[in-house]
């Protein structure tokens, strides 16, 4: 497992929150922190997610969130740290 | 000012919904009472589960989305089966709930449950819309969301008071979701990389023993001319995923039929010979390529799917390409022919194709020759059913017989349950599908097991006069699961019995009566002469039919390929070698 950060611009709803998450959820993903915050956009916010999750997955999980009717964007970065779960 | 749940209506007409599938109950009695004045059309199923399954029946068959409508609480609850089933084979089915009102929320109110909370990881989108004014444009965005892309299903929950709010009726034609309204680069709108076609042009071309597998996707994209020019430009034989089923008709030349746990042996042999693979709109899902390590092993892979998320899932593609299997499938095409002439035939498909044939041989020949087997059932089911036929079947052994040995000619014309596996869905699916196909043909071909889950399908049969013709491959046992028992688990036979008595097993359940009960004349095949003259009067006479046809409970299923097995490993029946086959 590694660490990421995921950042993922979402359209304002509960629902579109717990979706993203549930997401995550299907990757096999462990989730270290998540924060929510305002994008500067009406009706639009950031969620700043760090997860620790298998490399070959990673991408995967951004495609998948990207696909999101909610989502405009999703990204992430590795920290490059291994951790053992 | 309308009431909100008349404009809803009239959203749903401006997107050409015609016919709801549902169960009133008490939450969602206004948007009944606004379709009393509508010329949408209401069938009453007898279970929301079948609801469900009727309105993906009919959204496999138009190609556009199939609207399901139930009250809050056991209503919405009993959808989950079949919204799940549209979300495993990518089917745009719009579900209606209605919910209790918006001052009771969240005190466990009667018939109150959190749909929308249960239904979030299965389908594309879920909301429970609070605002009245915004209702009629969230079913205008939720129909959007169902087709776009990758089809699937979404979900409008609406509490009570919301539907019967007072609204101006005003919605816009095109999704307010930001994402589309900003017109940002949408799965569907996605250009194939021409890099990447070039790539994979190349690969194909060079390709000594080219394989193409079609899955659900070429025909959810209405791909089938493109994907047949493609395969006999460059003599590539066709194999299919079992959503990929008429794709390609099932007597082209290059066809090979169906590949996986049961796929026919001259397609897994395909495979395992291929030396390049272009996969085109599946998800190499386990029941197809049994091992994902094996299937990467010395060919390459060139997979297309219009979900970039499938790409690099479980196999490692040598090309990825995202986009529109119609789309991709033609630029390879044009990219191909400004490089390469056609290609002349490959012996290797001629040889496989005459291995498949003396299985068929085999098949045709097995046991007593007035012995019904499922085989030799389907075949004269298949003779007598017209070629433009619509066919759903439930799960279990009767469906992979069907994916085994039934010929299917054209897209959308057989509706299974892939990958959900749903036993029941073969009833009601036909039931939508006549709903969406009034002039065509409709057959269920289903098993005791999964007949009976969803028997009650048989009133909205009669009560709107949607005649379909129903087969029960009938063993009186859940074949599969005694199949499994006797493979995999020593014979030890548990709970697979559908007969009335342990004692008596051939005293099964009168389903001759029980159709009879539902208004719908049922009869028993004796023979297979018996199963044609009943499917041909059916056929002829445009009345509903419940074939009760008694197979042996002894018959397995072969080829088969164990579970976690590559497909090297197809298990075949008792007097066909193989082994001996490939060698000739």
């Amino acid at each position: 497992m590694h660490a990421y950060v995921f950042s993922v611009v979402i359209e304002d709803s509960l629902e579109a929150l717990i979706k993203v998450l549930l997401t995550t959820r299907q990757a096999q993903a462990k989730l270290i922190s998540a924060e929510v915050c305002e994008s500067g956009i009406e009706n639009v916010k950031l969620l700043t997610m760090s997860l620790s999750l298998k490399p070959e997955k990673a991408e995967w999980l951004k495609r998948k969130l990207s696909n999101l009717p909610t989502v405009l964007e999703a990204n992430y970065v590795g920290l490059n740290t291994f951790l053992k779960v | 000012m309308v009431r909100a749940a008349d404009a809803l209506v009239k959203a749903m007409e401006s997107k050409g919904v015609d016919v709801i599938f549902g169960i009133p109950g008490g939450s969602i009695l206004p948007l009944y009472d606004a379709f009393y004045d509508s010329n949408i059309r209401t069938i009453l199923m007898r279970h929301e589960q079948q609801a469900a399954h009727a309105a993906e029946g009919y959204a496999r068959v138009k190609g556009r989305p199939g609207v399901a409508v139930a009250t809050s609480g056991p209503g919405a609850t009993n959808l989950v089966t079949g919204i799940v089933n549209a979300m495993m084979d990518s089917q745009p089915v719009i579900a209606i709930t209605g919910q209790v009102p918006r001052e009771v929320l969240g005190t466990d109110a009667f018939q109150e449950t959190d749909i929308t909370g249960i239904l979030l990881p299965v389908t594309k989108y879920a909301v429970t819309v609070k605002e009245p004014s915004k209702l009629a444009q969230t079913f205008i965005d939720s129909y959007y969301i169902a087709t776009a892309g990758r089809p699937g299903p979404v979900l409008i929950d609406i509490p009570r008071d919301v539907l019967q709010a007072d609204v101006e009726p005003q919605w816009k034609d095109e999704p307010s979701l930001i994402k589309y309204a900003l017109g940002s680069v949408t799965e569907q709108t996605q250009e194939p990389n021409p890099e990447l076609i070039s790539k994979a042009a190349d690969i194909l071309i060079n390709a000594e023993k080219p394989v193409i597998i079609a899955g659900g996707g070429v025909i959810i994209s209405n791909a089938t001319e493109e994907l047949v020019r493609l395969a006999e430009y460059l003599m590539a034989p066709v194999v299919v995923t079992t959503p990929g089923l008429g794709s390609i008709p099932s007597d082209h030349p290059l066809m090979l039929g169906v590949i996986g746990m049961h796929g026919r042996i001259e397609a897994n042999l395909a495979v395992i010979e291929s030396d390049t693979i272009l996969a085109v709109g599946m998800r190499f899902a386990d029941r197809s390529v049994g091992r994902f390590d094996e299937f990467q092993k010395g060919r390459k892979v060139i997979h297309v799917d219009i979900d970039a998320s499938e790409l690099g899932k479980n196999v490692t593609p040598t090309i990825s390409i995202a986009g529109d299997a119609k789309k991709v499938l033609s630029e390879l095409y044009a990219c191909i022919i400004s490089r390469t002439a056609r290609k002349e035939a490959r012996p290797f498909v001629q040889r496989l194709k005459a291995i498949g044939e003396s299985f068929d041989e085999f098949m045709n020949n097995y046991g007593e020759p007035t012995r019904i087997t499922s085989w030799r059932a389907l075949k004269v089911i298949r003779e007598e059913l017209p070629r433009n036929a619509i066919v759903t079947t439930g799960v279990g052994q009767h469906q992979m017989w069907v994916q085994l040995c039934f010929k299917v000619f054209e897209p959308r014309t057989l509706l299974t349950s892939c990958g959900l596996g749903t036993m029941g869905f073969g009833l009601p699916a036909a039931v939508g599908a006549k709903a969406a196909a009034p002039d065509r043909t409709v057959a269920c071909i289903d098993g005791d097991g999964s007949f009976f889950m969803t028997c009650q399908s048989l009133v909205p049969v009669v009560q709107y006069d949607i005649p379909v013709i129903c087969i029960i491959f009938d063993n009186r046992a859940l074949g599969m699961i005694r199949q499994l028992q006797d493979f995999f688990y020593q014979k030890r036979y548990k709970d697979e019995h559908l007969g009335l008595s342990r004692k008596h097993v051939e005293k099964g359940i009168d389903y001759v009566k029980l159709a009879e009960s539902m208004g719908v004349e049922g009869a028993v095949a004796e023979s297979l002469d018996d199963l044609r003259m009943l499917v041909r009067r059916a056929v002829r006479s445009e009345q509903a039919l419940v074939i009760d046809l008694p197979i042996d409970r002894e018959e397995r299923v072969l080829p088969m390929v164990p579970p976690g097995r590559w497909l090297n490993q197809m298990m075949t029946p008792m007097g066909f070698d193989i082994h001996a086959r490939i060698r000739v």
